[in-house]
């Protein structure tokens, strides 16, 4: 235990009235200087988990420690744990630097080591020179990076982002996500945050956690949630991606209903039913042959360097994602094969049948 | 609707006609009810004739009975004291009621919010002689402090400076709630979510952040309590068992006892340019806070 | 409303209008309101309506002569008020301003009954009652009932009597604590003032509520200095809880004058009515049934009125009147003194 940094232990959340927890027995570990992203649909208990963390809800039980401290009954101002809220929340009646100066003050830092350690923290997020400026006359970007620059300055255990990327427009978006990530990695800081946005959460994270209805449903690095998904839920939350059940007829070929045979790299035994996935981006063009469907283009998006299509294969659709570069495009209406190598097809479950 | 939102500048003929024709009647109003008994107060302050405001011809006389007179000086004094005194308690007293309101997440937020501001469903007249029952000689608190043997005499809590003070805090407080709610928009639980985990106890919260951003709130408050309680001539008069002396009072008394009109109009006219500079000052610092 | 129901309304309406217009004058009388006005409408309005069937007498009660004053002051050129029932102290007010019409022996012969005082600003005002200022007391609280005006200041009544002082009471007031003190008030009211500053430590409020009348047969106070007329009604209707003390040294009354309207459309309907008012049978019966003192010289009291209206055969002997038209040039600065060298230290 003492590795970790953080460890969340069977944490419960039943708001009262509520006929289910909106929290269910949550358990999970951060080492120290990891990043974690909680992901998951609207309404799936992670707000409220970050929340718990940060002191600001109570749970209705389970353990939260911190350093190998329990922290749970540790009033908020007391966890020393920095955090981010969505709409900032910087104080509209102070300036920049006085809303950064904010939490040390608060520690009794005496006024001599404040102004550097804030001049540091303005430079950090490239806000060094508005350091007088009202809050309320930043932009949003300049604003989300004052609240950054108010959260790391007072040197945190943890830190906290609630959807820190959620009220900026796309280009900024991407920016920040690289600009925070960079931060973090910088300062060491061990974090966690709170997103319903995939991409996000697959570039900055180090781990993710999956949340559905209370629940993680599956945690792990990026690659592994993105590749081998645990169920469906998760596979269908992370990325797009073509689910095809058959019945096992033989070791690693499935017979897809409607598809024919399809070879996968995975134990199952003969006879039961598996749940199968084919990620749009594992397609290939490629001639008729095992493991390749032929159809024709029913549907086309051009995105520039992807090319996203779908065909109909005995009443199935199956959407691929084509590189541009591959030779000789399809257009709509032509007859094309595409084929997917055994191990590019994700194994999700397996039932007796 | 969408026209009306609309700056003026963009507005194209039609629709600045259409706005002017919607003014009239509120616009009228206005002459009628207010601008028009103005200037005859005005011109009323002037006259010779002690009974009509537009008979007679113009003197400066009772302007320079009301200021000479250093009794006015000291009526005007107690004016402002009075209605300083009652801003201030109106305004702790409210202050944690609109807090809560606020504040509150309750479904009954609604309902209590409704009840707070009950009493203004009531006249002042009715809770002035509610106060007279409570705080008389013989009222509940004295019965009370004597069938305890607690004191033999009564306590003179009503006729003075004290019971027209209590009386008018209750009375006007549900004003300075009303016009705290209104000011209290920047107000977030956010904020003092994000000050608690910057290392705020909950008092330095409630110093550092919820009193800064409510303090506009709380000067409206207490501005509209002190306008009110500096005109209330009622509540001191009837509380005050006739020894407060007020402008208010002083303006009733010389306009229906004595009969001097002209005088009574000049007082008013006084009060009025005494406190609206008051007023005046005080918005701008206002202002300034909120800037 | 259908048309033939409005149709006969209108006919209804034009029909009692032309009755109106042939038979009698309409005579709008504006007065004071409440037992007052019952007690006018019943005892002088009703028996001279009886007396003239051709003159009919709307009485409007007002909430006082103040408010009266405003109205006929807003209506001067073109009056709707034929005859105005007033406090002597605006009435005098109301002459500086002219609103009232002159009145003559010739066509008001009551008038020569009229003692010199009660003629006020020549034949202007006509004084048709006084209404004296006593002292009431709770009877239930008080076993031994105040005799004198100087009983005011014994200390057993410290915070038990309630006063309002600041308008024609205090002036009335003033002038028979400086008689008591032995001066004359047109030389120096520096007695009376005195003598109010002896029993202001006893005054609980300055200002009572609802009025000076309530707060006595509340309990709320001991005594109350107010007027004869309405708390002999009182001790009447209100089962003896209220009782009235007439001081022996005498009082003086509020005085309440008759006027024409200058200008009223009615004038010699309203010299008839004014005659009445003032005649020696109208005012006995007025005194008798609602304890105001008459003013006409003619009238002749039973003892036991008499001693309702003013009290024992001392307080009868030294019954006061008072120089109106000079009390009116010093009225605003009384009760000036009143509020600024008694109440506000007090």
């Amino acid at each position: 235990m003492s590795e970790h940094h953080v460890v969340v232990e069977n944490l419960v959340k039943t708001y009262p009235g509520a006929a289910t927890p909106s929290v269910d027995h949550v358990s999970f570990a951060l080492p120290k200087g990891e990043m974690l992203a909680l992901l998951g649909p609207s309404g799936c208990g992670k707000t409220t988990i970050l929340r718990m963390i940060a002191g600001l809800i109570e749970p209705t039980s389970g353990a939260i420690q911190l350093n190998g401290r329990e922290i749970s009954q540790t009033p908020v101002h007391k966890r020393n744990m920095g955090m981010v809220f969505q709409a900032y929340a910087l104080f509209p009646h102070m300036t920049v630097a006085g809303n950064v100066a904010f939490g040390l003050e608060m520690r009794g830092v005496p006024n001599s080591e404040r102004g550097p350690k804030v001049q540091r923290a303005l430079d950090m997020v490239k806000l060094g020179h508005l350091g007088d400026r009202r809050v309320t006359q930043l932009s949003g970007g300049q604003q989300q990076r004052c609240a950054i620059a108010r959260s790391l300055v007072i040197e945190p255990e943890l830190l906290l982002l609630d959807e820190p990327l959620s009220n900026l427009d796309a280009k900024l978006r991407d920016e920040m996500r690289d600009e925070i990530r960079e931060i973090q990695s910088r300062t060491g800081v061990t974090a966690i945050f709170v997103t319903h946005d995939q991409d996000e959460a697959l570039s900055m994270a180090d781990r993710l956690a999956v949340m559905s209805a209370g629940r993680i449903e599956q945690i792990g690095t990026p690659r592994e949630i993105f590749d081998a998904p645990a169920n469906e839920f998760v596979a269908g939350f992370i990325g797009a991606g073509n689910f095809l059940s058959g019945r096992v007829t033989a070791p690693g070929q499935a017979e897809i209903e409607g598809l024919g045979p399809l070879r996968f790299a995975a134990p199952a035994s003969v006879g039961s039913r598996v749940q199968l996935m084919v990620r749009p981006h594992r397609f290939k063009l490629a001639a008729p042959g095992p493991n390749a469907f032929t159809g024709q283009v029913e549907s086309l998006v051009y995105r520039g360097q992807i090319l996203t299509l779908a065909i109909t294969v005995g009443g199935r659709r199956l959407t691929a994602d084509l590189h541009t570069h591959a030779g000789t495009l399809p257009a709509k209406g032509d007859t094309v094969t595409l084929a997917v190598a055994p191990g590019d097809v994700t194994f999700l479950s397996e039932a007796a049948a | 609707m969408s026209g009306a939102a609309a700056p003026a500048q963009q507005m194209t003929g039609s629709n600045r006609y259409m706005l002017l024709i919607l003014l009239v009647p509120g616009l009228l109003a206005l002459m009628t009810t207010f601008l028009l008994p103005m200037v005859w107060l005005a011109r009323a302050s002037f006259s010779t004739s002690s009974m009509s405001a537009f008979g007679g011809g113009v003197t400066l006389e009772h302007y320079h009975a009301a200021l000479t007179d250093p009794f006015y000086w000291k009526v005007a004094m107690n004016t402002l004291s009075l209605g300083v005194t009652v801003s201030f308690f109106a305004v702790i007293l409210s202050y944690p009621i609109a807090l809560f309101l606020t504040r509150s997440t309750s479904r009954w937020r609604g309902v209590l919010t409704a009840l707070a501001v009950a009493p203004l469903l009531t006249s002042a007249v009715v809770r002035t002689y509610g106060w007279m029952v409570i705080l008389g000689d013989r009222g509940v608190i004295n019965s009370t402090l004597q069938s305890l043997s607690l004191t033999t005499d009564p306590v003179r809590l009503s006729n003075n400076t004290f019971g027209a003070t209590v009386a008018l805090v209750e009375i006007l407080m549900p004003y300075a709630i009303l016009a705290m709610l209104a000011g209290f928009g920047r107000l977030n639980p956010q904020l003092e979510e994000a000050a608690s985990m910057l290392g705020a106890s909950k008092l330095r919260v409630f110093w550092r952040i919820i009193l800064p951003l409510s303090l506009p709130g709380i000067l409206t408050g207490a501005l509209l309590v002190f306008v009110l309680a500096i005109s209330a001539f009622v509540t001191p008069r009837l509380m005050g068992g006739g020894r407060v002396f007020v402008l208010g009072t002083e303006v009733f008394q010389e306009a229906t006892v004595t009969l001097n009109w002209p005088l009574a109009a000049a007082l008013s006219v006084v009060l009025l340019a005494l406190f609206s500079s008051v007023i005046v000052i005080y918005q701008r610092a206002l202002r300034r806070l909120e800037a | 409303m259908t048309n033939r129901t409005s149709l006969s309304l209108l006919a209804l309406l034009a029909a009692t209008g032309a009755a109106h217009a042939q038979d009698k004058t309409p005579l709008n009388v504006v007065g004071f309101s409440g037992v007052f006005a019952e007690n006018y409408e019943k005892f002088i309005i009703a028996p001279f309506e009886a007396a003239h069937p051709d003159i009919d007498v709307i009485y409007q009660p007002s909430k006082n002569s103040a408010e009266t004053l405003a109205l006929l002051t807003l209506q001067r050129s073109d009056p709707t008020v034929d005859v105005a029932l007033i406090d002597v102290s605006v009435a005098i007010k109301a002459n500086g301003e002219g609103l009232f019409a002159t009145l003559d022996e010739a066509s008001v012969p009551n008038l020569a009954d009229q003692p010199a005082w009660a003629r006020i600003d020549g034949d202007k005002s006509i004084a048709f009652s006084q209404d004296n200022l006593t002292i009431l007391y709770n009877t239930e609280t008080v076993s031994e009932p105040p005799t004198s005006w100087t009983d005011l200041a014994d200390p057993k009544y410290k915070g038990k009597i309630a006063a309002k002082l600041a308008d024609t009471r205090g002036v009335i007031l003033i002038p028979i604590l400086n008689k008591i003190a032995g001066a004359d008030y047109k030389e120096t009211i520096d007695p009376a003032i005195e003598a109010l500053n002896q029993f202001a430590p006893n005054v609980s409020t300055w200002e009572p509520a609802p009025d000076c009348y309530a707060v006595v047969q509340s309990g709320e106070v001991d005594l109350s200095i107010c007027w004869n007329g309405r708390s002999q009604y009182l001790h009447d209707t209100q089962g003896g809880i209220i009782g009235v003390s007439a001081p022996k040294e005498g009082s003086i009354g509020q005085t309440n004058t008759i006027n024409l309207v200058e200008g009223s459309a009615h004038a010699e309907a309203a010299k008839t009515f004014i005659n009445y008012a003032l005649s020696a049978e109208a005012q006995a019966t007025f005194a008798e049934k609602s304890f105001y003192g008459p003013v006409n010289t003619k009238v002749e009291l039973s003892p036991e009125v008499a001693t309702r209206i003013y009290g024992s055969p001392e307080a009868q002997a030294a019954q006061m009147s008072l120089d109106w038209p000079w009390i009116a040039t010093v009225y605003s600065e009384w009760i000036q003194r009143i509020n600024r060298e008694v109440i506000a230290f007090n």
